[in-house]
Order: C-alpha cells, then structure tokens, then sequence
C-alpha cells in the first residue's frame, strides 16, 4: 500500500466540505463558518484558496501571504491586480489609492474580483460592521446584522462601497482569520 | 549501472503497472514521502501538427497523471521526482515518481528500479521490431515504375 502524505485542505473530500461551508455564507452574508476541522495545519485563507482556484483561475497576492509551497499546489497563475480573479490581502494594511480590481462587466459581472482579506479575528474585535441585503434576516432589527472584526482596517470598507456602487459590477469580499471564514458578497450593504 | 536517460519512463510503462507500484511502495517505506503538487489524474487533448500545412490538429483525447514527489530521511535530507505518464491508474504516476526519485539520485534501491527499467527496455525492443518488421511489410517499392 502506497503511502503519501497530501495535507487535508488539498483532498478532493475536504475542499468538497469547505465548498459548501462558503456556499452557506455567501447565500446568508455575517455568517461565520469555523474551518478548522477541516485545516490541518493550514489556515483558512489557504483552505478557501485551495477550494476556489485551480491552474484556470488566476490570483493577485498582494502583500506576499501566500507562501510558494502552497503556491505550487495552488498551480494558480498570477495576474495584475486589474485582471486576477482572486486577490489576497493584509486586512490590517489599507488599500492603497489605485487598488482598482476587476468589477466585471455589466454582460458579465461574474468576472469581478473576489477579495480575500485576512485579518486577526472574524466575529470579535474592535470593528463592527451593520450588514443588510439579501439573504439577512432583519426581523426585530433596525440596524441590520453586526459583525465584529479585529485587524481589519476600515479603509477596505470604505474603497468596497465605492466598488460596488455600481450593482452589478462590483468585488465580493471574503473575510478569513485563522480558522474563521465569512463572506460579503457585493449585494450586501454595510450601513 | 547503466542510465537510460528518457527511456526510463517509457520502460517502466512498458510492465504491469502493479509490479512497479509494488517496488515503489516497498522502496517508499525507508522514506516520509509527501506531494511536492497535486497529484492529478485526467484526460487531455492531444495536440499534433498536420503534415500537409503544418497546422496543428488535436488527434484526440489521451488519459495523463502527473505525480511530484519530495522523499525526506530522518536527517532532513530530501530528494524529488516527477512524472507525466499517459495512464490513469491510481498510485501509478505517484510509483513512478517515487522510482524517478530514487533512480536519478542513485539512492537505496535504484538497483532494483535500473532491474525493472531493464525488463522494461526489452520489452519495449521487442515492441519496436515487432512494429518494424509490421512497417517493412507495408513498404511499397516503385522502381519498376520506372523502367516504363
């Protein structure tokens, strides 16, 4: 019997289960998935990197967070900022001014950017967010769904506002800590 | 020893697919053996180039792995192998990196994997003189023409 060892995030049955997780928070934005049954020693950003691209979806790093081993399993190509499908980034560094992703087009807005943002903590910390939109439930709340985030800095939420202003062009923006996950995708309004 | 140099794979292909992936499997145990990428199993399209205007033309689709490996010792000394085979047997390419490995770095066992790639060669020689007395058959001769 042929033993090899292939971390968990990179079994086909692991993305699978991943999948579905992000699945679950795209259809109900502020919901908050913990991945780490399924990490290993990865983090979430690597788990739902691994999940999203293969050698077809292309991958913008811009401060360096993913490492080249995992790179190489990836087999993402790399493309400028105003063309990559997925772009990565430190939440805590703020975006810069021409931080200009793809927002699509209004034949295919599918084609805009996905923006992952690691930052320290998803669901606690000093940055709370108001989220309203399709998929949250609003009942008895007037000030929509908070959030809570810790080394996240606000100037990403501020530049998403302008990128979707333009529904439906815009970014959706995947927000990972360690082992968390939570999605905003471009129909949710921060108020 | 003998190298073969880029007939290694095309001999190790050319036995059972279970005889190799048993030597790998034995080899691989003095080894921590992990995928350097993901191992990935599929078909693709084969791509060839017409004769008449050169133009290229896909002949159709061919099954392909792809296996890299890293084998690390206890002293933290580690060595690679690779292939691209055209089977999608599971572990195959995976077996044949792991000889790639072993072979090309002379470590403990590449004897055994030189044995195999050896049986191999043959049977490949025997494949390329059956293919070529079956080629001289089809020979036309038009010298008589010729003469007329």
């Amino acid at each position: 019997m042929l033993q090899v060892d292939l971390p968990l995030i990179w079994q086909d049955e692991i993305q699978q289960q991943i999948f579905r997780q992000l699945l679950s928070c795209t259809s109900l934005p502020g919901t908050i998935a913990d991945l780490s049954i399924h990490l290993g020693k990865s983090t979430a950003l690597i788990g739902v990197l691994a999940t999203f691209l293969d050698n077809t979806v292309t991958l913008h790093d811009i401060d360096g967070l993913v490492r080249d081993s995992d790179r190489r399993f990836l087999s993402s190509p790399n493309a400028p900022l105003s063309e990559a499908r997925f772009i990565v980034a430190d939440a805590a560094i703020p975006p810069t001014p021409d931080f200009n992703p793809n927002l699509g087009t209004l034949d295919s807005p599918e084609f805009g950017a996905t923006v992952i943002l690691a930052g320290q903590q998803v669901g606690s910390g000093e940055l709370n967010l108001n989220l309203t939109g399709p998929g949250i439930p609003t009942q008895g709340r007037k000030q929509g769904l908070k959030m809570s985030l810790m080394g996240f800095h606000q100037d990403w939420f501020v530049r998403r506002q302008e990128l979707v202003s333009n529904f439906p062009l815009g970014i959706d923006l995947i927000l990972v800590d360690a082992v968390r996950v939570t999605v905003i995708p471009r129909t949710t309004q921060l108020i | 020893m003998e190298k073969v140099d880029n007939q290694w794979l095309r001999s190790l292909t050319a036995l059972n697919p279970e005889t190799v992936i048993q030597l790998a499997s034995q080899l691989a145990k003095d080894w921590k053996v992990s995928y350097e990428a993901i191992p990935q199993k599929g078909l693709s399209l084969l791509q060839l180039q017409d004769s008449v205007f050169k133009e290229p033309y896909y002949l159709g689709e061919i099954p392909l792995s792809t296996a890299q490996v890293r084998l690390e010792n206890a002293d933290g000394q580690s060595y690679q192998g690779g292939v691209q085979v055209m089977s999608d047997l599971p572990d195959f390419a995976t077996s044949l990196a792991i000889c790639d490995a072993i072979f090309s770095n002379e470590l403990i066992g590449c004897e055994q994997v030189a044995e195999l790639i050896d049986r191999g060669r043959a049977i490949r020689q025997e494949e390329d003189r059956l293919r070529g007395a079956m080629l001289a058959k089809t020979r036309v001769d038009f010298s008589l023409l010729d003469g007329e």
